[in-house]
């Protein structure tokens, strides 16, 4: 079940060790990544050392051999299949020294010569029988550092693999993933000599944390718990012993500064979903932001955008780490795009509210946000009685990752116009199990038509430069670079770059499959590409073929798509 | 076959009579009938009618809170990750045998691990009355079961609580497993349970260096760059060996290959760190007791 790299694959010299063989075929693996040069990444823009590329989240690269003037020449150069297309291709891949690491589906991770496309290894983790179905099959990337590779499994472990050889170091099981309901599929972050992940499990009855091990032996470091247990501060904003089983998630990839040391993670939504009334009150740290110290996980500030959330929102999503011009001074700021349709503005070195604005046009469940934060006119489910509201539990925008570029000072982020039905449900926790509170059916727009967009917005001044729409909502993150280019694609599996300034499409490539992954770039021995992966499915991909029926007919797919100008 | 019938979305295919079904169905009929009459109690018949508009609603209701749950099948079984389940011909056994045993590597689990037969049942006269509804019997026999677990009361309810509490960091499950929950690090405590006294058990606990169960003694591994680990040895092959670092809980499961060994020594001690009287009250340890002591795991 586990395979370890094959060399005869590699380079067919029939050498018995994988690192000696990749040697002979001409391929070195570069020096060590090491926590100096994770933390002065863009020191080094021909690599992507971290899931975002840089631990400020920030999704941006400054090579610019592709720019605006020469991107419709540039073709495809290699592919990749992982041949798992089951969740389709949600990765972000990694290149470190021209070897790339990518996850599947499944949890199968390769190591690629990023030049040619041929595979050095492989490691596929052993399938267990009892996942949590609920969370999917999907994986969004590994973690690079101290010689290993980390990556999270769908049976709730953290996995380090040998960089060079792919041979498994350790594994550690943080919770029995049949017992509490919960798994891995973000990537984990690498922040000094701990690995870091998070967990899904919020629209489970669990209990949500965020974990650390030590990189080297796996032996366990720390362990925040999402929702305070009895007698820690914030535990009071839980009724009963609704804590046990308040979900908190904190299944996306979190942000690191490494001037202030200070780790930022998202946490999901409260759980049961649509039915709070066991659990009344804020439900602290979910829907929160929380800053916590690297070394003991002990929190130093939080910040709850959204108390007692009673409709799936999440603050999982990244953190954005910018600093920017305000109120006369340069301040250290955090960009949280929340599912509920807006996104947050904090000063990271506190907490403190800065702005929160809207991403999408249809937007009821609050009227607003007033200026110290506040939710205004909560519009919150009923038991007993459907009722419309939007955006849809899909989200104002799903995880799929903005991005900011320092050339334009914008971040780049998608949108989605929709709305739903939903009912509330009293519900009683059975633990590790769904724990929804009711049910939802998606439904029109009150403003314009349902679909996607993207936009580029001043995320200070909140002032939109530019939108472009898509009939279906755009599921994939973006990829800004200094070359003013923006690279994402779309359900339909048209890979695509628009001009960073204005929006306008300058290149487009079709893959074949829908894109839901995170698009990178990278260069070797010179010569920029960009990497994007292919592969519709997903909850969503799903889920939007309630108002799409079409789109249940879209092919799914697990294909890497590597581009270049041509030589 | 099962997975591409289920997931690939590529080309919905109209209902199980047109997968692979009838070769799959005699399996999938055995894992049932084995299912029933091993790991579940059976402790009568009853009989139900598929086209009963009372069990219809009970099966609604089930549906709801289990299946159309957040992004699973979709409210009213309308699609999200898993196939829309509307408009469709379906073969009860087969739709009622998908929804017991699950689809083996798909996300698809088993529910008969979750639901007793008749509720599996129940949401299967729903999903056939979400399409035209043709049935050849709607009146199926149906064997009863129940969970031993389920039936735990005072004090081994409390142990058994205790010894899986996801709150505790160094609980029992996080080492030992018991009749297929819990975590094999340490040995199998269901046989242990029924062989030692209620004292033996508490012995075991409280200083696990007394007895140490056969396959269970210490390995201690040097590596080629210095480093030591002892603790349980979990497999061991021609290329590597595997052991569980017995430093930390959750104990990391380390490997290390062949040319990466300086040494492999055994010692005659346990794993299981022997300061469990400070992590459990006394009266906590005696109810763990009282739970394996009443072998209904």
């Amino acid at each position: 079940m586990n395979r370890i790299g094959h060399p005869t694959t590699a380079c067919k010299t029939g050498v018995t060790s994988v690192s000696l063989a990749v040697i002979l075929c001409g391929l070195a693996f570069g020096d060590e990544v090491t926590p100096k040069r994770l933390n002065e990444s863009r020191s080094e823009p021909h690599n992507w050392l971290s899931y975002y590329g840089s631990y400020d989240a920030w999704r941006y690269s400054e090579l610019d051999q592709v720019n605006r003037g020469n991107v419709k020449k540039l073709i495809p150069v290699w592919t990749f299949q992982t041949g798992e297309i089951d969740g389709g291709l949600q990765s972000s891949p990694i290149v470190v020294d021209g070897v790339m690491y990518i996850t599947g589906a499944w949890n199968r991770v390769f190591a690629i010569d990023a030049v040619t496309g041929e595979e050095l290894w492989h490691y596929y983790h052993p399938r267990t029988e009892e996942i949590p179905g609920l969370y999917g099959t999907w994986n969004r990337g590994v973690a690079v550092g101290h010689g290993l590779v980390f990556m999270g499994t769908l049976d709730n472990k953290l996995v380090a693999l040998d960089a060079e050889s792919g041979r498994e170091v350790w594994q550690v099981e943080i919770e029995n993933a049949k017992q509490c309901g919960c798994n891995i599929t973000g990537a984990p972050l690498l922040v000094k000599d701990k690995i870091v992940t998070g967990v899904t499990g919020g629209d489970s009855a669990h209990r949500g944390y965020i974990s650390a091990f030590d990189a080297k032996t796996g032996r366990h470091a720390w362990r925040f718990w999402t929702i305070p247990g009895p007698g820690e501060p914030g535990n009071d904003t839980w009724k009963g012993d609704s804590w046990k089983f308040g979900g908190g998630s904190s299944w996306i990839t979190g942000s690191y500064d490494p001037e202030l040391d200070i780790l930022y993670w998202g946490v999901g939504n409260p759980a049961a979903d649509f039915y709070g009334e066991s659990r009344k009150g804020d439900n602290l740290y979910t829907d929160s932001i929380v800053a916590l110290d690297p070394d003991t996980g002990k929190l130093i500030w939080h910040y709850q955008e959204i108390p007692y959330d009673v409709w799936d929102w999440d603050s999982a999503y990244e953190i954005v780490l910018v600093d920017l011009e305000y109120g006369g001074e340069k301040r250290k700021l955090l960009v949280n795009p929340n599912k509920g349709g807006f996104t947050w503005v904090l000063d990271r070195t506190d907490g403190k509210f800065i702005n929160a604005w809207p991403l999408a046009d249809n937007i009821d469940w609050i009227s607003g946000i007033d200026k110290n934060g506040k939710l205004l006119d909560r519009k919150e489910p009923k038991v007993g009685e459907t009722i419309k509201m939007c955006p849809s539990i899909g989200g104002g925008r799903s995880w799929n990752h903005g991005a900011y570029s320092p050339k334009t000072g914008w971040f780049y982020t998608t949108g989605i116009e929709w709305c739903q039905e939903v009912l509330s449900r009293a519900e009683e926790p059975r633990e590790g199990m769904t724990y929804f509170g009711g049910e939802f059916t998606l439904a029109h727009t009150d403003k314009g038509e349902p679909g996607g967009h993207l936009s580029a917005y001043d995320p200070i001044t909140v002032e939109k430069h530019w939108r472009i729409r898509h009939k279906y909502p755009l599921l994939a993150s973006q990829l800004a670079t200094a070359g003013n280019l923006l690279f994402t694609g779309d359900a339909t599996g048209k890979a695509f770059a628009l001009d960073a300034e204005t929006g306008k499409e300058l290149w487009s490539f079709r893959t074949g499959s829908g894109i839901r992954s995170s698009p990178m770039t990278y260069a070797v021995k010179g010569r920029q590409y960009v990497a994007i992966p292919s592969g519709w499915g997903s909850a969503l991909a799903g889920l939007i073929t309630q108002l799409w029926p079409e789109a249940e007919d879209f092919p799914s797919g697990a294909t890497l798509f590597v581009f270049a100008l041509p030589e | 076959m099962a997975e591409t019938m289920i997931h690939n979305r590529s080309k919905p295919q109209p209902a199980v009579m047109r997968g692979p079904w009838p070769l799959l169905r005699p399996l999938l009929t055995a894992i049932t009938v084995a299912t029933i009459f091993s790991a579940e109690v059976l402790t009568a018949q009853t009989t139900v009618n598929l086209k009963d508009p009372d069990f219809i609603a009970k099966g609604s209701a089930l549906f709801a809170q289990n299946c159309a749950t957040g992004y699973c099948h979709g409210s009213e079984g309308r699609a999200a990750r898993g196939p829309d389940l509307r408009n469709k011909d379906w073969d009860s056994q087969q739709l009622y045998d998908v929804i017991h045993g699950g689809v083996p590597g798909t996300t698809m689990p088993p529910w008969n691990n979750i639901l007793p037969n008749e509720d599996i049942w129940a949401a299967t006269a729903y999903i056939i009355s979400l399409g035209p509804g043709n049935l050849a019997s709607a009146t199926i026999r149906v064997a009863r079961s129940g969970k031993g677990a389920e039936s735990l009361t005072g004090e081994a309810k409390r142990g058994h609580d205790l010894f899986f509490d996801l709150n505790n960091q160094k609980r029992c499950a996080i080492c030992h497993r018991l009749r297929g929950k819990g975590t094999a690090v340490g040995p199998d405590l269901s046989s242990a349970a029924s062989k030692k006294s209620a004292d033996e058990l508490m012995t075991d606990i409280l200083d696990p260096g007394v007895s140490i169960t056969e396959g269970f003694d210490q390995v201690v591994v040097t590596s080629t760059s210095g480093e030591t680990v002892a603790g349980v040895k979990k497999s061991e092959t021609d290329e590597r060996i595997q052991v569980y670092d017995k430093e930390a809980v959750p104990p990391p499961l380390r490997t290390f290959y062949k040319d990466q060994i300086d040494e492999v020594a055994n010692r005659q001690a346990s794993s299981m760190p022997a300061n469990y009287q400070s992590i459990y009250a006394r009266d906590e340890l005696e109810a763990i007791v009282a739970y394996l002591k009443s072998g209904n795991f």
